[in-house]
């Protein structure tokens, strides 16, 4: 492993120093705390087809690197990146951070350690021989990619990755927090055509069959790509179906913006403080928002965040009514609400037992689309909830059934969307998040 | 007087690169980047939080003899850190010659460039002082906050000042550095009257912490602003426009956008056995992609956002005029597919960091038209009135034609493969209104070559400062560019805005 344990050590040894005043002409640190990480992660790509090319060759990166903050004798506070030179260059870098210091009376102090920390499981160690050098696996999968997605004829171009990557983490604060764990991840991912795309992405070595799986999907839906067809939108607004991570982006970007503690606090967020003190219905009653870091092996599992907050599981949003903005510890603190965990947003439906599967999704639509990616999603704003989206290929079903492609641009306001009662939700059981049913303006392109 | 570069000081670990690529028998691309930043923001009249950054490391790209390579970075950059680098990348493509990689032996092709310093005079970090930055930002944001009733307001500085040095196998050794900086101001406006709360943009570029500290960025920015706060506090209760094709106008940093995601990214080399302006990945020159009036540069410009001197791999980077009069001419080359897209290599590689692995990219692109319309007021200064005005006045426009002004530019995206690109606007203004009634923005989108064989004309003088970030191949890098003061567009049934249906 790497060797970040020794960094650590010798990075809040010379923080305590400054914490006893020992360099002249500078301010004692009153508290101190950094979140370092250092680890190697190795890559390779299918660019355009060529396999290892200049622009996906194998690859292997070194990295050391964290965030550190500082509270000083006077109160005044410094943020800063660290590196692998902030040890040779600490009394220098200590200079700097004293001349960026400022004055901030709702900053947070440094955090008591808490009791526990949750275990959450992040590291597969059959990732580590990859990592240190043994990228024979990496070759295979896209291999086998190539042979089966190139093989038959029917895709003429294909990009795709493979990485693995382990890490270890440390978290140490003036006041006794020391936690440090490894980590690791795995991805793999298949674009054919410049149409569709999945790929797999865990904290852990993909099941064998999972590749397969994922070749097929991209084969299939990459097939129904190319067939063209036509679409005569409702001008009253036409059922769209967004696939499970379009429909995740959405929530991310419309819901999940709109969350942020600075954004609420400062009146740059559609909902307002007070909307979360009074638990205001914002969306629909069976929907539920939940940040979630204790899923195992998942990108977003997280044991405790950079500021010391441990992991866990918090409702922000609890069938449809507002419980707490997304908070750092400086936003906890001004709130007065807790700081959230850290950890991915996943959305909840109380469905009581009748859940329908994407599947099943698709095959109740009479005359609609089914939407796996969009142009333009980080122009939105966020604010009004208005999209204003082009959908440069949509499937249409028709009396259940997919009957070719055609591109559109939809629009609409998300947040009427989330409190429609006719948007609907359908899972695939491969995915964390559903896919949702919604009604939106639609205009054929070309 | 140019600034001493602090890639100076890694002659050591360079040279034993170097060695050691000699003694395994590859050619060796060294990047060493060593960079600074400095961010602090402010929220609604205080002060947020002040970030700085330091990061220095160096990536190292190996070729065999066969043009097998492989790629390794590290943030350590000592005399013994890259010699084991060397080993691991050589190493690598080895390994990668088993598997029947693509190779590629251009680097065994092209000349040394010699060493070279190309340092800007721009102020530094160091003559940056903190209390002033603070200062003038927290005037900006009040001043902002002022331009509306309950407007919140959030204020970002940023500066970046990255000192590159790029070694190569052929004795190639040059040193630059690409500082860039930026104001922004976000403003939202509540909701009110049934409306939505919306948010709204302005911005400003350069080089350096003039563009917060100078009076004429400060007069500028000042003047988006009020533009910006104006628009969030009238886009809440703005209708929906109708989607479909329309005549458009569209404002220097939204033709920026057509420039970049419609035709910039097409143009670069990399892509070109897929790009729609290649035929069997050979670039199709000679051929007219765009109405005859239509000509599309890219090319570095001295203080600039997204300035770069030297390409990632060590070439200078040549202004090319990718379309002169409608007609492709020359593509955006990197070293690895300038040749094989039959145009010369005009060193447009990037790199987002010394972990990255250079892709062509546009630096600062901007489109022309031949004789653009006298447009003289100053172009923060200009109403959509005025600008409906002069558009009748030079037969750009007629009365009740149906017409659009897209204003204000907030981003864009490409799939160069079939020509699909979108942007998205500030503001949309009916301009077959006489009152020019204002609507929700909408995203534009279309095909590239519809789009660029569909203008109809300029107006005003030439702005390159549209200034954002360009995402491809999951790098970000400081992008810039202009047109003039507004660029018209003809209704074309490839060229679509979103709207109701």
């Amino acid at each position: 492993m790497p060797q970040t344990d020794n960094y650590a050590e010798q990075l809040a040894a010379l923080l305590e120093r400054a914490g006893r005043g020992e360099w002249a002409g500078l301010p004692r640190l009153k508290g101190w705390r950094f979140d370092v990480s250092e680890g190697r992660s190795v890559s390779l790509s299918i660019v355009d087809n060529k396999l290892g090319s200049v622009y996906g060759p194998p690859t292997a990166r070194d990295s050391l690197g964290g965030g550190l903050y500082l509270v000083w004798d006077d109160e005044k506070r410094s943020n800063a990146s660290v590196d692998r030179l902030t040890i040779p260059d600490f009394e220098m870098r200590l200079r700097e951070w004293r001349e960026s210091a400022y004055s901030d009376d709702r900053a947070p102090d440094i955090r008591q350690p808490d009791p526990s920390y949750p275990e959450v499981e992040m590291y597969d160690a059959g990732i580590e021989p990859l990592v240190q050098g043994e990228t024979e696996l990496l070759f295979k999968i896209l291999q086998a990619g190539e042979k089966e997605l190139r093989g038959s004829g029917e895709i003429e171009f294909l990009d795709a990755g493979a990485s693995a990557s382990s890490s270890q983490r440390f978290l140490r604060n003036s006041r006794g927090l020391d936690i440090s764990y490894p980590s690791s991840m795995f991805n793999y991912s298949f674009y054919a055509d410049s149409l569709y795309g999945n790929g797999y992405s865990k904290r852990r070595l993909a099941p064998e069959e999972e590749l397969d799986r994922i070749l097929k999907d991209v084969r299939q839906v990459t097939a129904q790509l190319k067939r063209v067809g036509t679409f005569q939108s409702d001008p009253a607004g036409s059922r769209v179906i967004l696939d499970t991570g379009l429909a995740g982006s959405f929530i991310g970007q419309y819901i999940g913006g709109n969350l942020s503690g600075s954004g609420v606090f400062n009146r740059q967020s559609a909902y307002t403080l007070d909307d979360f003190k009074e638990n205001k219905q914002v969306i629909r009653e069976d929907i539920s928002l939940v940040v979630d870091g204790t899923r195992p092996f998942e990108g977003s599992s997280s044991r405790v965040t950079g500021e010391g907050i441990p992991g866990g599981r918090a409702p922000l949003v609890e069938r449809g009514k507002l419980i707490a903005p997304a908070l750092d510890l400086k936003y906890a603190g001004i709130t007065g609400f807790p700081p959230t965990v850290g950890g991915g947003l996943y959305i909840e439906i109380a469905d009581e037992g009748h859940r329908q599967s994407l599947q099943e999704m698709v095959e109740n639509v009479d005359n609609g689309l089914l939407i796996y990616t969009v142009l333009g999603m980080h122009t939105q704003d966020s604010t009004s909830g208005r999209f204003s989206l082009s959908a440069p290929r949509c499937l249409i079903i028709r009396g259940g059934q997919l009957q070719g492609q055609v591109k559109t641009t939809i629009s609409g306001n998300f947040f009427d969307n989330i409190n429609d009662p006719r948007s609907r939700f359908g899972w695939d059981p491969h995915e964390d998040n559903p896919a949702m049913e919604m009604t939106c303006q639609v205009v054929v392109e070309g | 007087m140019p600034k001493k570069l602090r890639v100076e000081n890694y002659n050591d670990a360079l040279e034993a690169m170097l060695q050691k690529a000699g003694e395994l028998g590859v050619y060796a691309i060294g990047r060493v980047q060593d960079s600074r930043g400095r961010s602090i923001s402010v929220n609604n009249g205080r002060l947020e939080r002040i970030d700085t950054g330091n990061a220095v490391g160096i990536g190292i790209q190996v070729f065999t003899k066969e043009g097998h390579t492989g790629f390794v970075s590290s943030d350590k950059v000592t005399p013994q850190s890259c010699r084991n680098l060397v080993e691991t990348a050589a190493r690598l493509a080895r390994s990668a010659s088993t598997f029947g990689t693509e190779t590629n032996r251009a680097v065994f092709e092209i000349e040394s460039n010699g060493k070279q310093t190309i340092a800007t005079d721009f102020k530094t970090l160091d003559e940056t002082p903190y209390d002033e930055q603070v200062k003038t930002l927290l005037e900006v944001n009040e001043r902002a906050r002022s331009y509306g009733n309950g407007l919140s307001v959030r204020s970002g500085h940023g500066i970046s000042d990255p000192h590159w040095r790029i070694v190569r196998s052929d004795g190639t050794d040059i040193m630059f550095d690409t500082p860039h900086a930026s104001v922004g101001i976000s403003m939202t406006a509540a909701a009110s009257n049934g409306g939505k709360a919306v948010t709204a943009n302005a911005s400003v570029s350069g080089p350096d912490t003039s563009v917060l500290l100078d009076e004429m960025f400060q007069e500028r920015l000042d003047l988006r602003t009020r533009k910006a706060a104006n628009l969030a506090q009238r886009l809440g209760n703005a209708p929906q426009i109708k989607g479909g094709s329309y005549k458009l106008v569209i404002d220097y940093a939204l033709a920026k956008g057509l420039a970049h995601e419609a035709f910039g990214h097409a143009s670069e080399t990399d892509g070109m056995e897929t790009s729609i302006l290649g035929n069997k990945g050979i670039m199709r020159i000679g051929e007219k992609m765009a109405a005859s009036i239509v000509t599309i540069t890219d090319g570095p410009v001295l203080g600039d956002y997204a300035y770069q001197p030297i390409s990632a791999n060590g070439m200078p980077r040549r202004t090319v005029e990718i379309l002169k009069d409608g007609i492709l001419q020359a593509g955006l080359g990197d070293l690895f597919s300038a040749g094989k897209a039959g145009v010369p290599i005009s060193g447009a590689e990037r790199i987002e960091s010394y972990r990255n692995l250079p892709l062509p990219r546009m630096t600062n692109i901007r489109i022309t038209v031949k004789d653009p319309v006298k447009f003289e007021t100053r172009f923060e200064l200009v109403t959509p009135e005025e600008l409906r005005e002069t558009l009748l006045a030079n037969g750009l426009l007629k009365e009740g034609e149906p017409a659009l002004y897209l204003a204000g530019y907030k981003g864009g995206q490409v799939n160069p493969k079939d020509g699909d690109f979108v942007f998205n606007c500030a503001a949309i203004y009916d301009l077959s209104q006489p009152d020019l009634p204002l609507y929700q923005p909408a995203i534009f989108s279309g095909k590239v070559l519809a789009a660029l064989h569909s203008i109809l004309g300029g107006l005003g003088p030439l702005h390159l400062d549209a200034m954002g970030h360009c995402g491809k191949g999951g790098q970000s890098v400081p992008s810039s560019g202009g047109a003039h003061s507004f660029v018209v567009v003809d209704r074309n049934d490839n060229v679509t805005i979103g709207g109701a249906s």
